[in-house]
């Protein structure tokens, strides 16, 4: 029975409508291509993001094609791997949240009771504070680390995953599938992730894209505030807070990395938009928004 | 009305108290133990044993928190231990320059969401529709420090006509140095959240504008201008009163990276300078302070939209 659900949601149709989308399939493409520059960057020249040398911020030109920073490192090097340490933390953040949040809404939504109270409270309270300042929390209780970074930004992530999943959960509880799953003997947790859990994955992935494109900026505004990835590995935001000083010297240090951000963050968000207008996707864009 | 309010306060609390816990939690979360991290590493045992006590650490854990929390409710937040200054003298002295930061970017957020949500809902299809969605989709896409530092670039360093380090003057008394400090770090922190509430604000007027009260109006002749105004846009802001509240409160929070860039003097430096001398009992006292603020602020903008729309309170 349950199987048979998994097989119906999950149709091709789906993926090639949401590729007809030419918005979507752009940034489809131009995530997949920074990803792979990033990858090939630090397999061909591992060295050159953490190279200094004796010019010190170049304009861009032939040698250095986005110029150099304040230690003579070269920042299309730095720019390329630096996508690493934002997908890696953007994708790991948002897959940690997701299973957290949905685990949480799923039971509070299913088995209820004061279970579900205390769930949601908690909830209300996370979903309450900016992102950053729930993750800059954690940063400082853990410490800076990239898997903090990572667990600080799930935290921050989770109560969107639990409500959606809750309210998924609530809506199809009493629905004659679910009750025949249940006639046929299938326990609570086989209900929830083979019946219940594929139904209302729609707006879950949805929402993991925009948290993803969310987790691009806090991982970012973390770095920025020296509390991100620890140094010398390149990241967007650490970058930004270094050129700050070399504004006057340097512009364009100030502006590539905040483009290279600018545009991963954009790609992600058309992504959702063309997600949610193929899944179809209720109420899941009115929290997706909160979530910034 | 009252139910209402009994309810929503009856939300509140719990959150609130769960928020006091988590937060008084986290210095005992660090690694080490507080009175290391008060004492230093060269600290002697009968200095640790003194600030021990001196911190309540020897009391039973419970009786720790509540005279914590009896403090804090009554205005104690301790003291920062690398000034030596009260942590509430320290907030009450910053919070002026953050809340006029706010407030300037939330005028910044209406003035440019309204419009540009009403038209990306109402010029859907035409060149100057996709137009506003393009600049939308770009104000979503560049966190706020990134405007910082393009603002600080065009307007500081090409034109020279604003300074790249903020100060804060009062609004009331020094309005020109005000807005020369404040307008940029003001317009870093709206521009994202006002594009976040214009496409909120559009698709709640796309819905509005195909109800059967719209084709009323327009039937009985209404303008254009007035259905759109009149009946559209008073109810499509509706929920973005909602919208509204929690941006508020979200600019509290990108107030700490924009105070960073411009090395505006309010609340987010505050913590920032905080959080980088490890100065535990301000962090704590500054992230208490801003939890609550953010918790009544839901709790106001709930009520607003209680009292704005009859449905809810009575739902």
């Amino acid at each position: 029975m349950s199987d048979f659900v998994e097989e119906e949601t999950r149709p091709v149709p789906v993926v090639r409508r949401f590729l007809r989308d030419r918005g979507a399939l752009a940034s489809v493409v131009v995530l997949l291509l920074l990803l792979v520059g990033s990858l090939l960057a630090s397999w061909l020249v591992p060295d050159k993001a953490t190279q200094t040398s004796g010019s010190l911020h170049r304009p861009p030109s032939a040698g250095h094609l986005l110029g150099t920073d304040e230690l003579g490192r070269d920042l299309a090097a730095r720019l390329l791997i630096g996508a690493q340490a934002s997908v890696v933390v953007a994708f790991a953040s948002a897959l940690l949240g997701m299973a957290i949040g949905v685990a949480a809404g799923l039971v509070g939504g299913y088995v209820g009771r004061w279970w579900d109270s205390v769930l949601m409270r908690v909830m209300d309270l996370l979903l309450a504070l900016p992102m950053v300042l729930v993750a800059l929390v954690v940063v400082v209780v853990l410490g800076p680390s990239t898997l903090n970074v990572v667990i600080a930004i799930a935290v921050a992530a989770v109560p969107t995953f639990a409500r959606l999943a809750r309210a998924g959960v609530l809506e199809l509880r009493d629905r004659q599938f679910v009750l025949a799953a249940k006639a046929m003997g299938a326990g609570s947790v086989d209900i929830m992730t083979r019946t219940v859990l594929p139904n209302i994955m729609g707006p879950i992935i949805v929402q993991f894209v925009v948290v993803a494109a969310s987790a691009v900026v806090a991982a970012a505004s973390l770095s920025f505030l020296g509390l991100g990835v620890p140094p010398p590995a390149p990241s967007w935001g650490s970058m930004l807070q270094q050129s700050q000083s070399y504004l006057f010297d340097n512009a364009w240090y100030g502006v590539f990395p905040g483009l290279a951000l600018a545009l991963t963050v954009l790609c992600l968000d058309r992504i959702g938009v063309g997600l949610q207008r193929v899944l179809g996707s209720s109420g899941a864009a009115d929290i997706a928004v909160e979530v910034r | 009305m009252t139910s209402y309010l009994l309810r929503r306060l009856g939300q509140f609390v719990p959150v609130l108290l769960l928020a006091t816990v988590v937060v008084w939690a986290m210095i005992y979360a660090l690694p080490g133990n507080p009175a290391q991290v008060v004492g230093g590493t060269d600290a002697t045992p009968e200095q640790l044993a003194e600030i021990s006590s001196r911190m309540g650490l020897d009391q039973p854990i419970w009786q720790q928190f509540l005279t914590w929390l009896g403090n804090a409710v009554r205005g104690d937040l301790g003291t920062s231990f690398v000034s030596g200054h009260t942590v509430t003298s320290l907030i009450l002295d910053r919070l002026p320059a953050t809340v006029q930061l706010s407030v300037l970017a939330m005028i910044g957020i209406i003035v440019l969401a309204v419009p540009l949500g009403m038209v990306s809902a109402l010029a859907q299809g035409t060149r100057l529709g996709r137009a506003v969605n393009v600049v939308l989709a770009a104000g979503l896409s560049i966190p706020t420090f990134w405007f910082g530092i393009l603002f600080i670039l065009v307007f500081s360093i090409y034109l020279g006509v604003l300074p790249a380090a903020s100060d804060y003057a009062p609004l009331w008394s020094d309005p020109g140095a005000a807005l020369r400090g404040g307008v940029l770090p003001a317009l870093a922190l709206a521009l994202p959240a006002a594009t976040v509430t214009a496409r909120f604000i559009a698709s709640s007027m796309t819905e509005v504008m195909e109800r059967d009260f719209i084709r009323t109006a327009r039937a009985k002749g209404a303008g254009e201008w007035r259905t759109v105004v009149r009946h559209g846009l008073r109810n499509a802001l509706l929920p973005a009163v909602t919208m509204a509240g929690l941006q508020l409160g979200h600019l509290l929070g990108g107030a700490i990276v924009v105070e960073v860039v411009f090395t505006y003097p309010g609340l987010g430096r505050l913590l920032f300078a905080a959080l980088s001398a490890r100065d535990y009992a301000l962090i704590q006292g500054v992230i208490l302070f801003a939890v609550a603020i953010f918790l009544v602020l839901n709790v106001v903008i709930d009520l607003l939209y209680a009292y704005l729309d009859p449905r809810i309170r009575i739902g």
